[in-house]
């Protein structure tokens, strides 16, 4: 089995916001749990897995990481004219990537990335693969070299679906913390080849891409705080444990509470 | 000359780092060992940083070495736990790896890179602290090996080790003969004293360790026979250095504490940091940080030569210590009563580095060693 993981290299202080990290990028949240669901199909069955990021210059110890982190190739889509790429340019150059990349059997995304927020770069791969796509992905439940069954999750209800291969799934969630890489995986990392291809290598205009072709741009992210609203519980463990009943069985009356 | 950090380097401090501050900066462990800690690093593959490929290690330069454990020192706010470490790796494993036969090699370098076995050094005797060459540690020859009978004191480590490398006299002539032998905890008449409290370092447990009729095979005579007291010296330049290269990253760890609280802190209406008896600590913290840098480079340099560094280690200990002291005590003045009190982690950062004026020949010895090395210049 060959999978193929979309990975973006992310700004470290989108992703850890009270916690500075080392790196300036990192693997954006959603992708790393792409990758992490790639690792544990490996660590049950024979399988390569081939990274392919679209990046500038210094996204390059991302890519090192996904290496040593498991997968077995890492591909580079890297030249200056991506630059300001949206998502239709980027399914644009990831399907042209991944063209020459060759067979495989499975691609997996992350639902969206935590700069770009947009969540249609996995939809719009698979068009212009054409190849089937699942989205909302919670977990890979079984698979064979002809078909994969995943479970899908609603916010009120959940769905099994198999799907014959090669087709693309959609991870829904994210992970914000890598397994530890040991030293010694990053060192050997370090010593595999990166292929890195330009617009040249990929055969197509430079003016096909990048932010000349790009219909949207993101002019600005800026993290939402959300504050719930909460309210202490008082009393002693008798009225706690019946507020905390009345709350579960939805009769809890705020008004009158005090 | 050529300052720059590889990539790989780069990497490697950054991953430690990030490492450090996810799986090490447990306060309930500040003031005891942890095995799941030890684990941990273990698996994060630091233990072998210099050791050959071929016994699970990384075989990486006197100089990345060094940049990784500066970080170390950096990150890691339990010095206590570091020093576990160093012991483990530059006076035990790497005395080894670097000067013991094959048969030495095979037997303990990948259980101790894997960290299945913890190593120590026993040097240091009741009556034999900066006299190390008094010692009365004794060991008999006989046909198959060795008797060896004896007291070690403040062995760091000592509670938790699996391996000591041992000196111990093994000709009374004058001047004595000393051979380092390579001792299992396992062996019979190995016997670990209890722990000894201490003021500050306590992640590191300390013991006293006796040998009483304790035999040795022939075999874990480590370098030479009756040539222990150049493995001595050898010993001595690796801890002076590597002993010493975390605490220039403890140091840049508490100025970057100290900076943020003179430009936080107000009093008189203006921030504390606006007063020069204040930012002038900061700035020599910074003197100092850049001075130790830089000597640290030139050691690394002259280990991955192949030379030595015997003089430059003293002097390296003996600048290190004294202004890591000094740091934590101005670190100490700078935060005030806050930081007296057990709240702030600066008491602890001042108890643990107290002793480093003492540990790897005190710094009285190293000014008596950088004075004599002079005629040798």
């Amino acid at each position: 089995m060959k999978i193929i993981v979309c990975v973006k290299a992310v700004r470290q202080e989108l992703v850890f916001i009270n916690k500075v990290q080392q790196s300036t990028y990192v693997i954006n949240p959603y992708d790393l749990l792409a990758l992490q669901n790639a690792i544990n199909i490996k660590n049950t069955e024979a399988c390569t897995i081939d990274c392919i990021s679209m990046g500038p210059d210094s996204i390059r110890e991302v890519l090192v990481k996904c290496l040593a982190l498991g997968s077995d190739n890492a591909y580079w889509l890297n030249d200056k004219a991506f630059a300001g790429a949206d998502t239709i340019v980027t399914t644009y150059v990831l399907s042209k990537g991944i063209s020459k990349i060759g067979e495989y059997d499975l691609i997996i995304c992350g639902e969206q990335t935590v700069d770009g927020e947009t969540g249609q770069v996995g939809i719009g791969l698979a068009e212009r693969l054409n190849i089937p796509c699942i989205t909302n992905v919670e977990e890979i439940i079984d698979f064979t070299d002809k078909y994969i069954i995943v479970c899908v999750k609603y916010e009120d209800h959940e769905e099994v679906l198999k799907i014959q291969l090669p087709a693309l799934v959609v991870f829904k969630n994210f992970k914000l913390i890598s397994n530890t890489v040991s030293l010694l995986h990053l060192k050997k990392a370090q010593r595999k080849e990166i292929v890195r291809w330009s617009s040249n290598d990929l055969c197509f205009e430079k003016n096909w891409c990048g932010l000349a072709q790009a219909k949207t741009r993101v002019v600005n992210v800026t993290p939402e705080l959300i504050v719930k609203e909460g309210r202490l519980i008082s009393g002693n463990a008798k009225k706690k444990a019946v507020v905390i009943s009345q709350l579960i069985q939805g009769r809890f009356d705020a008004d009158n509470y005090g | 000359m050529d300052f720059s950090m590889s990539q790989e380097q780069n990497m490697f401090k950054r991953e430690t780092i990030d490492f450090i501050r996810n799986n090490l900066n447990l306060e309930e462990f500040y003031e005891k060992y942890s095995p799941e800690m030890w684990q941990k690093v273990a698996e994060f593959g630091l233990l072998g940083i210099t050791i050959g490929e071929e016994y699970g290690g990384l075989n990486e330069s006197y100089l990345t070495a060094a940049i990784i454990f500066e970080a170390f020192g950096y990150a890691c706010k339990n010095n206590g736990f570091t020093f576990v470490i160093n012991n483990h790796i530059w006076v035990s494993q790497n005395l080894i790896y670097l000067y013991g036969a094959r048969f030495l090699k095979d037997k303990y370098l990948k259980l101790m890179v894997s960290g299945e076995r913890i190593g120590a050094i026993a040097i240091t005797e009741v009556e034999a602290g900066s006299d190390a060459l008094s010692m009365h540690a004794r060991a008999e020859k006989d046909d198959q090996g060795y008797v060896l009978n004896g007291n070690k004191m403040f062995i760091s480590n000592g509670p938790i080790a699996d391996i000591f490398i041992v000196f111990a006299v093994t000709e009374h002539s004058q001047p004595k003969k000393i051979t380092a032998f390579v001792v299992e905890r396992e062996f019979k008449g190995v016997k670990i004293g209890k722990e000894i409290g201490k003021m500050g370092l306590n992640a590191c447990p300390t013991s006293e360790v006796i040998f009483n009729n304790c035999y040795i095979p022939k075999e874990n005579v480590l370098g030479q026979y009756n040539q222990g007291e150049l493995l001595l010296t050898y010993a001595l330049e690796w801890e002076r250095f590597y002993e010493f290269v975390p605490h220039i990253g403890v140091m840049q760890r508490i100025m970057e504490q100290c900076s943020e609280h003179v430009r936080t802190r107000k009093q008189f209406g203006i921030i504390i940091g606006d007063n020069q008896s204040l930012s002038h600590k900061i700035a020599e913290m910074k003197v100092a940080i850049e001075m130790s840098k830089q000597m640290m480079y030139k050691i690394a340099w002259l280990k991955d030569c192949g030379k030595t560094a015997f003089t430059e280690t003293s002097i390296f200990k003996l600048y290190v210590s004294e202004n890591y002291i000094k740091t934590c005590r101005d670190a100490l003045q700078i935060f005030g009563a806050y930081g007296y009190t057990k709240e702030y982690d600066i008491e602890r950062e001042l108890r643990d580095a107290l002793a480093c004026s003492i540990y790897s020949g005190t710094n009285e010895m190293q000014k008596n060693t950088i004075y004599k090395m002079l005629s040798f210049i």
